[in-house]
């Protein structure tokens, strides 16, 4: 089953993760977006890493 | 119900708490008369727990200059025997529901202010500011620092205490949330800035001290000393946020934090559903901006209980309400802005009563939730005062620091282990 | 007064910092009164070449490693040289930052923006498979922009992509148009009825902004990634980008532009085209290709081998009549062509033979490569076609050569020379002091992403340059091409303008300049059939 969301002849909805100066230009053309500062999550063990999505 | 849908139940009902809880300034006692257990040959200090011989410079500065303070020493030699001799107890501020500002050393004849929470009936502690620069608290204790202790005892403390009695029996005390909140709209972020909220204090006990009929002379060096330190009010503002995060601790299930703070060896932490127990790591040394004739390589590694502020959702995580800060801490007012927006990464709510106008008047970070700095490796961000890694030298700039990961992974393994799978 | 000069450098260890932020820096930092030169970098060894070539490799800067920053200054005395360290330290503590909220995290974004459909990601190449991932589960389309993506990551995104009908435009996508809205590195170009799939960033940029300047439209612009075209991948997004175009009302033909695909991709590409497509056709391949089409597409399609090709086929499909009013402004005749340079190649000394094209764009790299390899000129380049030599050092030219300034060894720890011309700025000055050397010819990519005033940004070091030849007693030829549309952030007639106002000849292709430059070096003595070729067989395409 494919969930892709209609992108032609759709309002444009952007996120954007990385680079400051892409949000900012979409910012300029009106483009609805939102900025991530991405950061590379920290490096847990595995059973940390399963627990705290098992919580979060 | 799953454990994670009691985190949720557990953390909304700790950030309520925390964000509801009314802190009034009701009195002013000696410490010794105030702090439930406490004994003549105690001293409290900021931070996790630390032995004599882990205390750093400032720390052990502190302690001397507090053993001398209180007679049992009269010198610095005798001082270190008699802690060596294993004649005082140490003990974190944190384990009576007190706090105090950089080595937060409180001894039995220290006036401290007295916390009272209208909402859940919960009382905390802070001791006294003496300004910047050669202070105890950044463990400097030559004769000016001892004697200007000696006159907060003799002089300022009876002043406050008729005061605070004539507040109270007026309105029950003073609401320090408000000055807090009103602060925050005055350019304050309420850890390393506390202009508005020093000048707003002001206000309020005025007429209190003229009612309690202060001496004129006594009225004047009072007025004057409040006057001339902008931090006069950090303490009741820390204490405060004592009395808020106590209101959070202690909930089952929940995984917000309800102390952050260091003792310029270690950083700890406790998490609300864990109790008192201390997770600790190495303290940062900080980053920041040095007085004149100071570098980065004098600076001791951070201490203090101040980062309750933050703990609370104000102060570092304020900065975007407090532009004025960074020409104290350092930074742009960008980073400020920034710093907040970062927090909100790992806190559970926006506060409810504290506010920032410029991020259209958006509830500050609160509750910072041990999953998200694990989740993000983002972790608390704050400012803090810097001190001289030297015993006796006091405060030689203010910066920036950020808790480490360590401590909050440490926590979460635990809390995994108390409450498994 | 004089030539007095101080310098003086700070090493930040292990502070990390976005290379835009850091050019940024470098050029508030230049502003400062008393500041000769600045550059405040990561100290990867491009930048500290770099540092060299300022006269700024100071011991402390040399010391630096990869991830250690470095700022190094030359002021004209003391005081200035303490105040710009100063204000370099206080401008690191500074990000950059609106009033708006910003996430870490790709599930806080989500909850924020809960119905976006599309997402442009930037992060580093280790991290891009697991972002991607997280945005495609959601049923988001991703424009990957970031390079270095592993192979079996790229594979793994696209097939897991196809199977649900999502769009993964890259690894490595510089462009793509959506809506008429530019997407990275892209320009304003109006909608219309041309469609364009493209495994080439600055041959999108070229393609769409030749048409817009043709007065006709793009519907959508995708740009699938180089890697896309080559046989690990094997077109699964070319093909998925044509069954869009195909569904897509607005567009009336599909139009592509890439370096050749690798032949078994080819074939497959066609094959799928033939099978889901009834639309027109334009394959603009850079280059060479050997071409079987299927019979399903014999008819309705069209060969072009540049892009200045690929535009101007495509917008004699749609309209024969416009494609009439532009042919002669866009595909200069040759005798024209030659009138207008030759008072400027008769000013040449004998001894200045050579070419120099230093470019941003890596398609119009190739363009011009090809135009250069087929007038039979023997050229040196870091991005060699097949056949061509490739230069020993991408920091030094020999003979003709032609750089492509945004490959990897000029962009370690760096801004792209599309965003900081830094690097560009200095080897124009280098090809100046070079007496051999007659032409040099650069791009200048306007839109949104590149810089705000590429043209303006290379002025100085244009002035230095004439005048380092002059003082030599040799006139030097400085070809510009402006590739942008007026509405560009940067306005296409005011760059065009900044450069003519230099005494920079500007053209209205690359391939038109690349040939102008050829044209030029040569005295006008061009093998006439050649260029009848070119003419014929490069810049118009077949139908087939």
């Amino acid at each position: 089953m494919s969930n892709a969301r209609k992108l032609f002849d759709e309002e444009l909805k952007v996120i954007n993760v990385g680079l400051k100066i892409f949000y900012e230009d979409l910012k300029r053309q009106g483009v609805r977006a939102v900025q991530v500062n991405y950061q590379p999550p920290p490096k847990l063990e595995k059973e940390l890493k399963d627990k705290l999505s098992e919580l979060l | 119900m799953s454990l994670k849908e009691q985190i949720e139940e557990a953390n909304k009902k700790a950030v309520e708490r925390m964000m509801e809880a009314e802190p009034y300034l009701v009195d002013t006692k000696l410490a010794k008369d105030a702090i439930p257990g406490f004994r003549e040959d105690m001293l409290l200090h900021a931070g996790p727990p630390i032995t004599w011989e882990r205390a750093s410079g400032p720390m052990k500065g502190a302690i001397i200059g507090a053993l001398i303070y209180e007679g049992k020493a009269s010198n610095e030699e005798e001082a270190i025997k008699l802690v060596e001799r294993g004649e005082v107890i140490l003990k974190p501020n944190h384990e009576v529901g007190s706090v105090g500002p950089m080595a937060g050393i409180v001894s039995a004849n220290m006036p401290v202010y007295i916390i009272e929470d209208k909402k859940f009936g919960i009382r905390a502690f802070g001791n006294y500011n003496e300004g910047i620069g050669k202070v105890l608290r950044y463990g400097a204790y030559d004769k000016e620092v001892l004697s200007r202790l000696k006159w907060m005892r003799d002089e300022l403390y009876p002043t406050m205490k008729a005061a605070l009695d004539e507040a109270r029996k007026d309105k029950g005390g003073i609401n320090f949330k408000a000055i807090i909140q009103q602060a925050l709209h005055m350019g304050d972020e309420c850890h390393n800035r506390y202009v508005a909220a020093t000048s707003k204090f002001m206000n309020e006990i005025a007429p209190y001290l003229v009612k309690a009929d202060v001496p004129k002379d006594a009225f004047n060096r009072v007025w004057d000393f409040m006057k001339n330190n902008n931090f006069f009010t950090l303490n009741i503002g820390m204490a405060s946020a004592k009395a808020m995060t106590l209101a959070a601790h202690n909930i089952k299930y929940s995984t917000i934090v309800t102390v952050l703070t260091r003792n310029g060896t270690d950083a700890g932490i406790w998490v609300s559903g864990l109790g008192n127990r201390w997770f600790t790591a190495p303290s940062p040394v900080p980053k920041g901006v040095f007085f004149p004739g100071f570098t980065q390589d004098d600076a001791n590694p951070d201490l203090g209980d101040s980062s309750i502020t933050e703990t609370a959702g104000f102060g570092g995580f304020a900065m975007a309400a407090a532009p004025a800060v960074v020409s104290w801490v350092g930074g742009s007012v960008e980073f400020a802005v920034e710093n907040t927006k970062n927090m909100y990464n790992i806190t559970y709510a926006k506060h409810k009563y504290f506010t920032i106008p410029y991020l259209s008047f958006q509830g500050t970070p609160t509750g910072v939730d041990i999953r998200l700095v694990l989740k993000t490796g983002i972790t608390p961000t704050i400012n803090t005062g810097i001190a001289h890694k030297k015993a006796g030298v006091g405060q030689v700039g203010a910066g920036i620091v950020k808790f480490p990961f360590e401590l909050f992974k440490d926590a979460f393994k635990a809390y995994v282990e108390t409450y498994g799978a | 007064m004089g030539n007095e000069k101080v310098t003086g450098a700070l090493v930040e260890r292990n502070l990390m910092r976005d290379s835009l932020q850091l050019m940024k820096i470098s050029e508030e930092l230049k502003k400062l009164d008393g500041v000769i030169d600045a550059i405040v970098a990561m100290g990867t060894e491009t930048n500290k070449e770099i540092a060299k070539q300022l006269g700024l490799l100071l011991p402390e800067v040399e010391k630096a490693g990869d991830s250690d920053l470095f700022i190094a200054i030359a002021a004209k005395e003391e005081q200035s040289l303490k105040k710009a360290l100063e204000k370099a330290k206080e401008l690191l503590s500074a990000p950059i930052s609106g009033g708006e909220m910003e996430y870490v995290d790709i599930e806080s974004a989500l909850a924020a923006l809960p119905d976006a459909n599309l997402a442009i990601v930037s992060v580093p190449g280790e991290y891009a498979r697991d972002v991607t991932m997280k945005l495609l589960e959601k049923g988001i389309h991703v424009h990957l922009f970031s390079d270095h993506v592993p192979e079996e990551h790229e594979v793994e995104l696209k097939k897991y992509a196809f199977d649900r009908g999502l769009l993964v435009l890259g690894p490595g996508a510089g462009t793509s148009i959506i809506n008429g809205k530019a997407i990275a590195f892209a320009n304003a170009v109006r909608r219309g009825p041309i469609g364009i799939i493209a495994a080439a960033g600055t041959g999108l940029q070229e393609v769409s902004s030749l048409i817009h300047n043709m007065s006709l439209g793009v519907s959508h612009g995708l740009g699938v990634g180089g890697g896309d075209v080559k046989n690990y991948v094997g077109g699964i997004m070319t093909k998925l980008a044509l069954s869009y175009m195909e569904k897509d009302p607005s567009t009336k033909i599909i139009t592509m532009v890439s370096k050749p695909p690798q032949q078994e991709t080819l074939n497959s590409i066609l094959e799928y085209a033939e099978k889901n497509t009834t639309k027109r056709l334009v394959l603009g391949f850079m280059g060479k290709v050997e071409m079987n089409l299927p019979k399903g597409l014999k008819g309705r399609t069209s060969v072009a081998r540049t892009l200045h090709a690929t535009a101007l086929e495509s917008v004699r499909l749609v309209s024969p009549s416009i494609y009439e009013k532009v042919k002669d402004k866009y595909t200069i005749p040759f005798d024209k062509l030659n009138a207008m340079l030759k008072p400027k190649y008769e000013k040449l000394k004998s001894s200045q033979k050579y070419i120099r094209a230093l470019y941003t764009g890596g398609t119009l790299t190739s363009e011009s490569l090809m135009i250069f390899d087929l007038l039979g000129i023997e050229v040196y380049s870091n991005a060699p076609l097949k056949g061509q030599k490739k230069l020993d050092d991408p920091f030094k030219s020999v003979g003709n050569t032609v750089v492509d300034l945004g490959e990897e060894e000029f962009t370690a720890g760096r801004a792209h020379p599309m965003i900081d011309p830094t690097i560009r700025r200095l080897r124009l000055i280098e090809e100046a002091k070079d007496p051999e050397v007659a032409v040099i010819l650069m791009d200048f990519v306007l839109g949104y992403g590149s810089h705000p005033d590429p043209a303006g940004a290379h002025l100085d070091a244009i002035r230095e340059a004439k005048k380092i030849a002059e003082k030599d007693g040799r006139h030097l030829i400085i070809i510009g091409y402006v590739l942008g549309v007026e509405g560009d952030p940067q306005g296409f007639n005011e760059q065009k303008r900044k450069l003519e106002a230099e005494g920079v000849t500007v053209l209205p292709t690359n391939a038109i300049s690349a040939l102008a430059a050829a044209l030029s070096a040569l005295r006008g003595k061009l093998n006439d059939n050649r260029v009848r070729e070119i003419y014929e067989g490069y810049l118009k395409a077949s139908a087939e």
